[in-house]
């Protein structure tokens, strides 16, 4: 029965694999997105016995075998995606490990998506409608204190995140280092969830470009094909088995 | 069980959304005035792979597996690039170099903006659109048009680029002034209503407008018989179109390799 198990642990592994695949190539040209990879590992190896009577001194090892395999965690890749320049005032896109910080409802999240707006109020904006953090808090832009800012003459956002109005120094765009080792959640929305870290910040933002997707369409349809045909040989094995307990279960104990 | 094949689905809709709005762009090419529009994408909730065959021991180390459920059509926004200029010489035509838009009063009274300066005149001397909608200007051409008996001609309407409109007759010297044309600017252009017919209408994301001349800081000058050509640039849409077919085929292609795995699922039984 084993070999049964076996087969159904390596097909589930391979649906998870196809459910990662796909995601990745729906958010193809999701900006900011990180793409995910399945890691598998098998289970502990077991020595197996082999049992033999005439051996006084116990069973002799034969060999080893791992009883499963497991899909152990999804791990994202943290490399950047193309650089595409859009010359819009308000998409900027980081290079190097920083993330910005996002006030979500009450809590504050990382988003690389630098796709920007401004709300009714004038605040620095994702496309969620969620506020974008400087170093005091929301970046207000335009407001009452600056009704008529041009935003394509007046707006200039430099390298190390400061934010200019009008010649004038408003806020510094806030970054929060990531370690591109690290295990990040995502939570949907280009969100990732905070992680501490050690790691330096060396990341700049630029101005009038839009980082987009990492993920790369060759591979991904690489890695389909490559698990559809590692699904096709497990549910192979999957059918040989249940040959093979049919034979067990109707045709060994007949008499003919 | 096999929740990639919806996955692939949310990013089917998604592309085709995008697609359409490639076509959109591309139908208006030659759309005098039109700003052209793309969706932008965000990912969907993420959940965890239930299925973790690990010991707990080891469990315990990682963060709990996690996939995403496909990706949605985040927003679209509208690129407010200017576009080129062509020259009509007509004299009713104008294009506003600059940022500017103008304002036209509809037949329900209501106020829309808008960048295509293509104006005519009706039967009662206003300057109206092409779809009869009223430039909003304090002046009519009544009495220069209409009522003179001998009728004049457009060519004796001189506008400046600052707006400034005249009427040169011929047995003048200097021209008369008869008033002058408005722009209006927002705050976050890109916060107005698309409402079909190149108009668009004040939301409270785009603030209120900011009057002006033409000319002033930020306005922009306003050209007489230049009309603004669309600012879609058919490269870039092409390009748009060739990544969108190609999100569009690979989606496709996941869901068949789910649709696979499903089938071969079934037969797995001998």
């Amino acid at each position: 029965m084993r070999g049964l198990y076996m087969a159904e642990g390596s097909m589930l592994t391979q649906q998870a694999r196809m459910e990662l695949t796909a995601n990745n190539l729906t958010n193809q040209q999701t900006p900011g997105f990180k793409r995910d990879e399945g890691v598998q590992t098998s289970f502990a190896e077991w020595l197996l016995y082999a049992f033999d009577a005439e051996d006084l001194d116990g069973p002799a090892p034969v060999g080893t075998m791992a009883h499963n395999v497991a899909k152990s965690e999804t791990h994202t890749h943290m490399g950047e995606g193309d650089m595409e320049q859009t010359n819009r005032e308000l998409d900027l896109a980081i290079m190097g490990n920083g993330f910005f910080e996002v006030q979500v409802g009450d809590e504050v999240l990382y988003s690389r998506d630098g796709h920007l707006s401004l709300d009714a109020d004038g605040f620095l904006v994702n496309s969620e409608g969620d506020m974008i953090l400087g170093a005091d808090g929301p970046i207000q832009i335009t407001g009452p204190d600056r009704e008529d800012v041009n935003l394509s003459e007046d707006l200039r956002i430099e390298d190390d995140g400061s934010v200019y109005v009008a010649g004038e120094f408003l806020d510094q765009i806030q970054l929060a280092p990531f370690d591109p080792e690290a295990d990040y959640t995502k939570v949907g929305d280009n969100y990732f969830e905070p992680y501490d870290t050690d790691a330096e910040l060396d990341a700049r933002v630029f101005q009038g470009y839009l980082e987009g997707s990492n993920v790369d369409l060759a591979e991904e349809m690489t890695r389909m094909m490559e698990l559809s045909r590692n699904y096709e040989a497990a549910q192979r094995v999957m059918h040989t088995n249940d040959e093979i307990l049919h034979q067990a279960a109707n045709e060994l104990g007949t008499l003919r | 069980m096999f929740w990639s094949v919806n996955s692939s689905l949310t990013g089917l809709r998604g592309f085709q959304q995008s697609m359409d709005q490639t076509s959109d762009n591309i139908a208006n090419t030659n759309t005098t005035g039109h700003k052209k529009s793309e969706v932008s994408f965000n990912d969907l909730l993420y959940r965890e792979l239930s299925e973790r065959r690990m010991s707990e021991s080891q469990a315990l180390e990682a963060e709990p597996p996690q996939t995403g459920k496909g990706t949605r059509v985040s927003a679209t926004n509208t690129n407010f690039a200017q576009g080129g200029m062509e020259q009509t010489n007509r004299p009713l035509d104008l294009a506003v170099e600059g940022e500017g838009l103008f304002r036209v009063i509809r037949e329900d009274g209501t106020e829309a903006y808008t960048r295509d300066g293509t104006f005519f005149m009706d039967a009662e001397g206003d300057l109206v659109n092409a779809s009869g909608d009223y430039l909003d200007v304090p002046f009519d051409l009544s009495e220069y048009m209409v009522d003179t008996e001998e009728g004049g001609s457009l060519e004796q309407l001189t506008i400046d680029e600052r707006g400034n409109v005249y009427w040169q007759d011929e047995d003048e010297a200097e021209p008369e002034e008869l008033g002058q044309i408005e722009l209006h600017r927002f705050v976050n252009p890109e916060g107005l209503e698309q409402d079909g017919n190149n108009q668009f209408l004040e939301t409270e994301v785009s603030g209120a407008p900011i009057t002006g001349t033409p000319g002033e800081d930020g306005f922009g000058q306003l050209r007489q018989g230049f009309i603004e050509r669309s600012n879609v640039d058919m490269a870039e849409e092409m390009t748009n179109l060739i990544k969108d077919q190609r999100a569009l085929q690979s989606n496709a292609r996941a869901m068949t390799t789910s649709d696979e795995l499903w089938s071969m699922t079934l037969q797995a039984k001998a």
